[in-house]
């Protein structure tokens, strides 16, 4: 509890230095978490570039952009899912799904409709998840694991197992595309950033996410209605989940129904990394910016020093246990 | 047994019901005559009376004095030396203007828990519900406020007939409840106290769906300061006192306007000073022409806030004492005839 003030009135210099100090004290307790990922993506960027010559290139940094963008796209969405203290397993088969009916639409009716369809899956997608969850009240594990199953099967079916191919060119070119130097897809990934940061922020809803997660019997007697909460947060994460597939797609050049079958275990990395608490109600997605930007960056740099994507994997596995350990010592300490 | 030479007892009783509390106590005095010291900290006046040999008085983290407790003639003094100043100051004055019915509630029923409850409390009124932990009382409140399904009858304000699915259509009509358990039920403890009290008026704070931190933190603002509430409002709800998160919740629902306001253990576990600014708050939302109803399982309180006093037992409304009737044994008596057999509880009902 913040019972002491330090007396900024004065104005002695030589109170200044404890002023300095009480500041530094109170943001490392209120932020200290959040500090955390940061300082530890800065280390890893000097550690590679000591390691690795191509590592601190500007083609190599758009590298990571193109690489990171799909991912951070998917993960802001996964984190309004986990705000809710909920979870969302079938961002992958999401990802997948509209990968393969967004290629059909836009050979057969043009770009505009194939990115229209993407969008109206991924909303689709998401408010089958949103009803399984607030209204069947199934398990948010239980039910996306399913749902997963039901989109993976519906791509694997749709495009008959094989890749769709006839995306227009125009299309995939967006993938390497700049807009002032910046690839195409980190703009994207940057916008849907900022529309979600503003939606955690400013609006009602955003804020009535937090209230559901942290503790919903109290949100729920305060008025809010929770079941559409969640409905919102699901929708919204199945639409993040398009935008990372459109992301992906238009990379491949091609409808894949095999797309993202990592995103579900990076995505949940990079969110829990990201300071963003499993229990719900806490957490930021710039937080989770640097979470993706963690994830993306280890792999990039294990890349350049030749360590194999097995390995890559095991890395992960141990960095997301570390995270989840962190959150449960956290929430033990605020006694939830 | 494990001999150990101090135990130290921190509100033990806090969540137990009398009668298991009676047997607690019965366990700290066999304790005491086989020599072991205890250090016994409560917020019920009567039990360290009862139990103590020497008491000390803390408040804002000072020794303000330690007595025998022989030495005690009355609790009032134990308490004045809590609070600082006079006890006639711990309980204000009851608001005298009471006005029109508000709410009215006629034959609700939920089964299992509580049947034929009807009752009605006036603007400016403070209706009370005594009994016994589990009577009923609790889920009756829920029940009005939609928390709860119930299976029967009608809540009614001002003459209209209310439909009630939920919370969300309770706090429309104007009715608020504060639950028993602030942590769980009332605060999210992980947000600002700021924004636990908008939480459920966060609509106001800003057009088009939108919110604007400014007029949240204005309104937390003003809502705090005239809740006396102490601490940094900004910080996360966890880490403030009982005392203050019980006025983060208050504030909640005096933000939204509510003209019925149902109070369940309002005083539970916070210090004496914050009781008394709780009392002095619940007055003055009565003054205002709210109509309040506090559920308390502390009789003292009751009988010194409310002007009415329905007391319920298994599940039942046995008895209604208005001011000048109130007393200690009437409302046990009812409190306890739902646990009788029918030939002893008959002349319970009649007393």
């Amino acid at each position: 509890m913040a019972a002491e003030t330090a007396s900024v009135g004065s104005g002695r210099t030589a109170e200044a230095p404890d002023i300095a100090r009480h500041v530094l004290h109170s943001l490392a307790l209120r932020h200290g978490r959040e500090a955390i990922l940061p300082l530890v993506v800065v280390v890893m960027i000097a550690v590679f570039s000591l390691l690795s010559d191509v590592f601190l290139t500007v083609p190599n940094f758009r590298n990571v952009g193109v690489a990171a963008a799909a991912l951070a796209a998917v993960s802001f969405g996964q984190t309004f899912a986990i705000l809710t203290a909920g979870l969302d397993l079938s961002i992958g088969a999401a990802v997948a799904l509209v990968s393969v009916t967004s290629a059909l639409a836009m050979r057969r009716y043009g770009i505009p409709a194939g990115i229209g369809t993407a969008l109206a899956v991924g909303c689709l997608a998401g408010l089958v998840n949103g009803l399984v969850v607030a209204k069947l009240k199934v398990f948010p594990f239980i039910a996306t694991l399913a749902t997963m199953s039901i989109m993976s099967g519906l791509a694997l079916q749709l495009s008959a197992g094989v890749p769709v191919t006839g995306v227009p060119d125009s299309f995939s070119n967006l993938a390497y595309d700049r807009l002032f130097g910046i690839p195409m897809p980190v703009v994207i990934a940057l916008l849907v950033l900022v529309v979600a940061a503003l939606i955690l922020r400013y609006t009602r809803v955003g804020r009535h996410i937090y209230a559901v997660g942290g503790n919903e019997e109290a949100a729920r007697l305060s008025g809010i209605a929770i079941d559409r909460v969640k409905l919102f947060a699901y929708v919204l994460s199945g639409l993040c989940a398009a935008v990372g597939s459109l992301i992906l797609t238009a990379r491949v050049a091609s409808g894949q129904p095999s797309l993202g079958t990592s995103l579900p275990l990076e995505a949940v990395s990079a969110v829990v990394l990201g300071g963003v608490s499993l229990f719900g109600g806490r957490g930021s997605v710039i937080g989770v910016a640097f979470g993706v930007l963690f994830v993306s960056i280890l792999s990039n740099g294990l890349n350049l020093l030749n360590v194999s994507s097995y390995t890559q994997m095991m890395v992960i596995g141990v960095a997301l246990i570390v995270a989840v350990a962190v959150d449960q010592a956290f929430s033990g300490k605020r006694g939830k | 047994m494990l001999q150990v030479p101090v135990i130290i007892m921190d509100e033990p009783t806090a969540a137990l019901s009398e009668r298991e509390a009676c047997g607690l106590l019965r366990i700290v005095r066999q304790l005491r005559s086989e020599g072991v010291a205890i250090l016994f900290v409560s917020h019920r006046l009567e039990e360290v009376r009862g139990i103590a040999d020497r008491i000390t008085v803390l408040r804002g983290g000072r020794r303000i004095e330690t007595l025998e407790a022989r030495a005690l003639t009355n609790t009032s003094e134990l308490i004045s030396l809590m609070v600082g100043r006079p006890i006639e100051e711990l309980f204000p004055p009851r608001n005298r203007t009471i006005g029109d019915v508000v709410l009215s509630v006629r034959g609700l029923r939920r089964d299992r828990f509580f049947s034929s409850v009807d009752f009605d409390v006036r603007a400016g009124e403070v209706l009370g519900f005594a009994g016994l932990v589990g009577a009923g009382r609790t889920e009756v409140m829920r029940a009005i406020f939609g928390a709860d399904v119930c299976n029967g009858g009608t809540v009614s304000k001002r003459g209209r007939q209310l439909s009630i699915r939920g919370p969300r259509d309770a706090i429309a009509a104007g009715i608020a409840y504060l639950p028993e358990d602030r942590k769980e039920h009332g605060l999210v403890l992980c947000l600002s106290g700021a924004e636990n009290v908008a939480l459920a008026s966060l609509g106001r704070y800003g057009a088009a769906g939108l919110v604007s931190w400014r007029r949240v933190s204005r309104a937390a603002r003003s809502v705090a300061s005239s809740l006396q509430f102490r601490g940094d409002i900004q910080a996360p709800a966890v880490n403030a006192s009982g005392g203050n998160q019980q006025k983060l919740v208050i504030g909640k629902w005096v933000l939204t306007g509510s003209d019925v306001l149902i109070f369940d253990e309002p005083t539970r576990g916070i210090d004496i000073g914050a009781k008394a600014e709780v009392y002095r708050l619940i007055h003055k939302l009565a003054a205002g022409g709210a109509a309040i109803v506090v559920v308390s399982s502390e009789l003292p309180e009751l009988l010194h806030i409310c002007h009415r006093i329905m007391v319920m037992s298994a599940g039942r409304v046995r008895d209604e004492l208005k001011e000048p009737e109130f007393s200690e044994q009437r409302i046990l008596a009812a409190a306890f005839a739902g646990h009788m057999t029918t030939e002893d509880a008959e002349p319970a009902r009649a007393g």
